[in-house]
């Protein structure tokens, strides 16, 4: 049709335009969908792998830190309870020769597994599972982590357990239906109990007794049989609610993620709304001449919104296929931010799944069909009779000015009510947080006029009537700079947002880590997952610590996990001398009193996440499941704690001993004499513990580096999101401003023809762009740094319950100034180079 | 008067100028029978174009009413104004105002287009068009690459293609030399009434008045009917 022929090569005659509204919503939805398909992979990654090692388990037998004794098992077996069980023995092992690559042992008992897992090994159908019960040290993968692993049947593999070096022995080849249980099944080793029980050095013990117990009320009668069995310190949870709790950790995270990937696409959202808009202005006569011919208001804003639909379709198709590429870079560093923080994961593939196309490709059509509403409503306004009446288009943007201001501060007030209304809702934070940035965008123009006015005489004094101009054209072309300068505005704000909220918290961090860390060096063993606990260290080893010169004192911990209704949480046994004690920051109460209760009374101190996510408080009780049963503890103080978002409970040694009857030590904390000298008594403590057990030895430097290492891991999605956005910002600023000085070729022809030189073009145009973009880069200090305080005060606090000191760094609003000047600058340079090159005769004549 | 086609009466139309209201003109009544060439004179700022607009539907009135054809412009919604537009009305403009983004058949085919008319007989028609208007071999050229005479005549075949009851034009050779004015003013009054269509011209020329059947003035918010033609001259 001959109307839409007319718009679409209107389009086309504006290629610059079109590239970068396109690039604009390509990079919004690229950012969006590549979070979305990381978060998405993750869990699915970790939903197969967890159903791979729960099956069709409905309920688990779950102990304490030191896991159910093996026992237990053997009474529920004899007692003849009419439902299946499986013992399962559980943990992680490292493979030597592939640093990096961690693999879940699973201990299984083939007699018992035949109703759980289809992969499991049973009696009888293959000789290899003989083979499992009757040779020490032999194990079972799936054929295709053995390929990875360059394994053949009968080779073994050198692993680490806890620290120590064993061997283990590949017997056979687990073989998978389907490419969904590979996937589940990939980095697993299949083991015997006995076999795990010996790698783990859990003699004895079982992580857990799977069940699988009928529904309804026969589901209540099991359950009530089977609790005359347990033991105190064992609980019978639902195993979906443990995979829940699982899923439930990383949310927070995830959710943040999903948020800051949504600014990107706000941010997108502007572009195509400033480039809808412009467009609109742009075209006013000739939309006007068509409302003359006979074209009706809805055709008119069809056209507009078709139009928009194309720039968000061929955007959204690019954004996709951005998304998936950035997907593979972003999950990476997802996956080891779930592994430094959370639980082991291997995620080895991207899963594509329609759902999250999907979406990215409905959000991306939505916002641009959102963002282009307005514009095309305005476009269908367009009376015939004010063709070629630019005065009465800047008219009514004067008169709407005072109700924008209106109406912005409205919804920033909004924001404020809500922000300080009482509640926990991550939602409820992002969206106000989302109303106060529609609600500055909407008063932007408004404060744009106001500093513009005011920089009229400074321009003329220093600039002469050129810079006088400049300031005049910004702001007589207020229904194009205030859309442009809104739009920078958002986009420059969400980085300074993003980057004041990562400094806060990381000077929070190393501050914090200066004060908590007080040993002179620290020794633990490697760590484990949501296993039952880290494995010990060897007494034989203490023994020899003892003897070493130069060591003041030694501080025994333990680091265990504990798990309950309510999820993980971390237990941490500790000898805290009162010197050490210093470096804990309590949220209130006295230190002093908080060290005396710690010590002598039955006590723990608890991490500000924990109290967070508890909703506890100093002086109330927590119940905590013991080897002598459940047992209050009074929480004598809430201490900060970074180290871990599911929150810590530290106890005393002493008093842990009481009711869990656990003698061992997984970490040390030592003290040197003033003599010694750090680091060559971290290189003794290394040598001597490398022919018993593989150790972690820091100083106390190098504790917080690491410890500062991880958190720009963490961080580290973030930074690449505020990237992103920033790539969103410059292109936005990029095309408004271009687009603004090529639509007034006409009028700088004019000037040219009236006698300006072309050096004096350039600094008329680079001179309005960069003062739009210096007004802009102003503008959005103040919401950038709301925005932090949001991040920070709001969002981080309701997502992980922690608190952090705010650090406004100079650096970071100094650099988005920067940003803002430099990608407006560069905007003008095109404009301004293409005016200079063309004769005004022929610029007029193309008008 | 049953045999009009443009029939105006009581029209009042004033702006508001800050806080000011300024009356353009009040209760103006005027007929114009089928066929009948008018010409619209008057100084700048009497309200000519304001009148074209208003009964082109595209400006409404304060008062009175229009009635083109039979039917009362002024009681129609904004919609079915703009829908008898494109089916009834051509309008020819000052600054030709064509479509940049369309060729010049294009821009022709437009207004059948909206009218419904898609086949080949519409290509053929423009083309003939064109050809009337000695622009046959520019069919496929973009407007800004025609002078402003070849785009005056290319607003002049676009305002005749889909055959309007009523013509409308507004100073159509103020922008073009004496001599091209000429030539595209011959050219639209031939066509005009080789098609035995109604025509109502804005203009300053007393040459174009020359051509009229009838000319009126605006003065002082007053529609003055000019005597005859012959006796002008």
């Amino acid at each position: 049709m001959i109307l839409w022929r007319a718009a679409l090569r209107y389009l086309l005659r504006h290629p610059l335009q079109l590239l970068f509204a396109v690039i604009g919503v390509a990079l919004g939805v690229g950012v969006v969908v590549a979070i979305d398909l990381a978060n998405s992979s993750a869990n699915k990654a970790f939903t197969l792998s967890a159903e791979a090692v729960s099956g069709r388990t409905s309920h688990q037998v779950v102990g304490g830190p030191e896991g159910v004794p093996e026992e237990l098992y053997r009474q529920i077996r004899l007692a003849s309870i009419p439902f299946d069980s499986a013992p399962v023995v559980e943990g992680l092992a490292a493979v030597t020769d592939k640093p990096g690559l961690t693999l879940r042992i699973l201990g299984l008992d083939p007699f018992a597994e035949g109703p759980f897992r289809e992969y499991s090994p049973g009696i009888g159908r293959d000789s290899d599972f003989t083979r499992l019960l009757t040779e020490p040290g032999s194990i079972m993968l799936s054929a295709a982590t053995a390929r990875d692993l360059e394994l053949r049947p009968d080779m073994d593999m050198r692993v680490q357990v806890g620290g120590k070096a064993r061997s283990v022995t590949l017997v056979g080849l687990l073989q998978t239906p389907d490419q969904l249980s590979s996937q589940a099944l990939q980095n697993l080793i299949i083991t015997d109990i006995a076999t795990a029980q010996e790698l783990l050095d859990q003699l004895g013990r079982l992580t857990r007794i799977d069940l699988i117990l009928p529904d309804g009320a026969a589901e209540k009668a099991a359950l009530q049989q089977l609790h005359s069995y347990l033991p105190a310190g064992v609980e019978v949870i639902r195993a979906d609610q443990r995979q829940q709790s699982m899923v439930q950790m990383t949310r927070a995270f995830q959710l943040n993620l999903t948020a800051l990937s949504m600014l990107a696409l706000v941010v997108g959202m502007f572009l195509i709304y400033n480039t809808m808009t412009f467009s609109v202005v742009q075209r006013r006569p000739l939309l006007g001449a068509l409302r003359t011919l006979g074209v009706t208001r809805r055709e008119i804003v069809r056209l507009v919104l078709v139009e928009a639909l194309l720039i968000g379709a061929i955007g959204t198709l690019l954004g996709l296929a951005l998304g998936v590429l950035l997907a593979n870079g972003l999950l990476a560093l997802v996956t080891r931010t779930i592994n430094d923080l959370y639980f082991v994961l291997n995620v080895r593939s991207l899963t594509l799944t329609p759902f999250s196309l999907a979406k990215g490709l409905l959000l991306g059509l939505g916002a641009t069909l959102v963002a282009a509403l307005v514009p095309a409503l305005e476009a269908g306004r367009t009376a015939p009779r004010s063709v070629l009446s630019r005065s009465h288009i800047e008219g009514r943007g004067r008169r709407l000015l005072p109700w924008a201001v209106a109406v912005g501060t409205g919804l920033m007030v909004l924001s404020l009510i809500g922000l300080l209304l009482p509640g926990n809702s991550i939602g409820v934070g992002f969206i106000c947080m989302f109303l106060l940035i529609t609600g500055y965008a909407l008063i932007t123009p408004g404060l744009a006029v106001w500093l513009l006015k005011g920089l009229q005489t400074p321009f003329n004094i220093c600039f002469g009537i050129l810079g006088k101009m400049a300031v005049r054209n910004l702001i007589a072309g207020l229904s194009r700079t205030g859309v442009a300068t809104a739009a920078l505005v958002i986009a420059v704000a969400a980085t300074i947002g993003v980057g004041l909220m990562i400094s806060s918290f990381r000077v929070t961090v190393d501050n914090w880590l200066h004060s908590y860390l007080s040993a002179d060096i620290y020794i633990t063993t490697q760590g484990n997952d949501f296993g039952p606990g880290r494995e010990p260290l060897e007494p034989e080893l203490m023994e020899r610590l003892a003897q070493v010169a130069g060591i003041d004192n030694i501080t025994r911990a333990r680091h265990l996990r504990l798990e309950d209704a309510h999820g993980f949480s971390e237990l941490f046994v500790a000898e805290i001398p009162e010197s050490s004690f210093a470096g804990y920051w309590f949220a209130d109460g006295d230190r002093q009193q908080i060290f005396r209760e710690f010590n002598n009374t039955r006590a723990v101190i608890v991490s500000e996440p924990f109290a967070y996510r508890r909703d506890l408080k100093r002086g109330d009780f927590l119940t905590l499941r013991t080897q002598r049963g459940e047992k209050q503890f009074r929480i004598t103080g809430v201490f900060t704690d970074y180290g871990s978002d599911q929150g810590r409970i530290t106890i005393a040694r002493s008093l842990y001993q009481q009711y869990w009857p656990d003698p061992q030590t997984d970490a040390l904390g030592i003290y040197l004499k003033d003599t010694a000298d750090t680091d060559l008594l971290v290189r003794q403590l290394r040598a001597l513990a490398a022919d018993i057990q593989q150790l972690m030895v820091y100083s106390n430097r190098d504790l917080r580096e690491a410890s500062l290492a991880t958190f720009d891991r963490t961080f580290a999605v973030t930074s690449v999101l505020r990237i992103l956005a920033v790539l969103v910002a410059f292109v936005g600023i990029l095309n408004a401003l271009m687009a603004m000085q090529i639509e007034r070729s006409r009028e700088l022809a004019v000037l040219r023809a009236g006698g300006l030189t072309p050096q004096q073009l350039w600094l008329l145009v680079t001179g309005e762009t960069g003062l739009i973009g210096l007004l802009a880069g102003l503008l959005a200090l103040p919401l950038g740094i709301a925005q932090a305080l949001i991040l920070i005060l709001v969002i981080n606090r309701r997502s992980f319950g922690w608190s952090m000191d705010i650090q406004i760094d100079p650096a970071i609003l100094f650099q988005a100034l920067l940003l803002a000047l430099i990608a407006a600058i560069l905007a003008g340079i095109y404009p301004a180079w293409r005016m200079a090159q063309t004769q005004p005769a022929q610029a007029l004549r193309d008008e | 008067m049953s045999d009009s086609l443009v029939r105006i009466d009581n029209l009042s139309k004033s702006f508001r100028e800050g806080e000011a209201v300024r009356h353009v003109f009040q209760d103006l009544n005027v007929t114009i029978a089928p066929g009948e060439f008018v010409v619209l004179l008057g100084r700048s700022g009497s309200g000519k174009s304001t009148l074209l607009n208003l009964l082109s539907g595209i400006d409404q009135p304060d008062g009175g009413s229009v009635m083109i054809g039979g039917q009362t412009l002024t009681t129609l919604s904004e919609r079915h104004r703009t829908l008898f537009r494109r089916r009834h009305i051509g309008f020819i403009f000052q600054f030709y105002n064509l479509i940049p983004t369309l060729t010049v058949v294009e821009n022709l085919l437009l207004p059948l287009e909206l009218i419904g008319t898609r086949d080949s007989v519409a290509r053929q028609q423009a083309q003939a068009l064109l050809d009337e208007v000695g622009l046959a071999d520019r069919a496929d050229s973009y407007p800004d690459r025609l002078s402003g005479g070849e785009q005056q005549r290319v607003a002049v075949a676009r305002a005749l293609i889909h055959r309007p009851q009523l013509l409308l034009a507004d100073e159509p050779t103020g922008n073009l030399d004496a001599e091209t004015g000429r030539q595209v003013l011959n050219l639209f009054n031939r066509l005009a009434r080789q098609n035995n269509m109604t025509t109502l011209m804005v203009t300053h020329s007393l040459e174009v008045a020359g051509l009229a059947d009838r000319i009126l003035t605006i003065r002082d918010g007053q529609l003055l009917e000019e005597a005859g033609v012959e006796d002008r001259q």
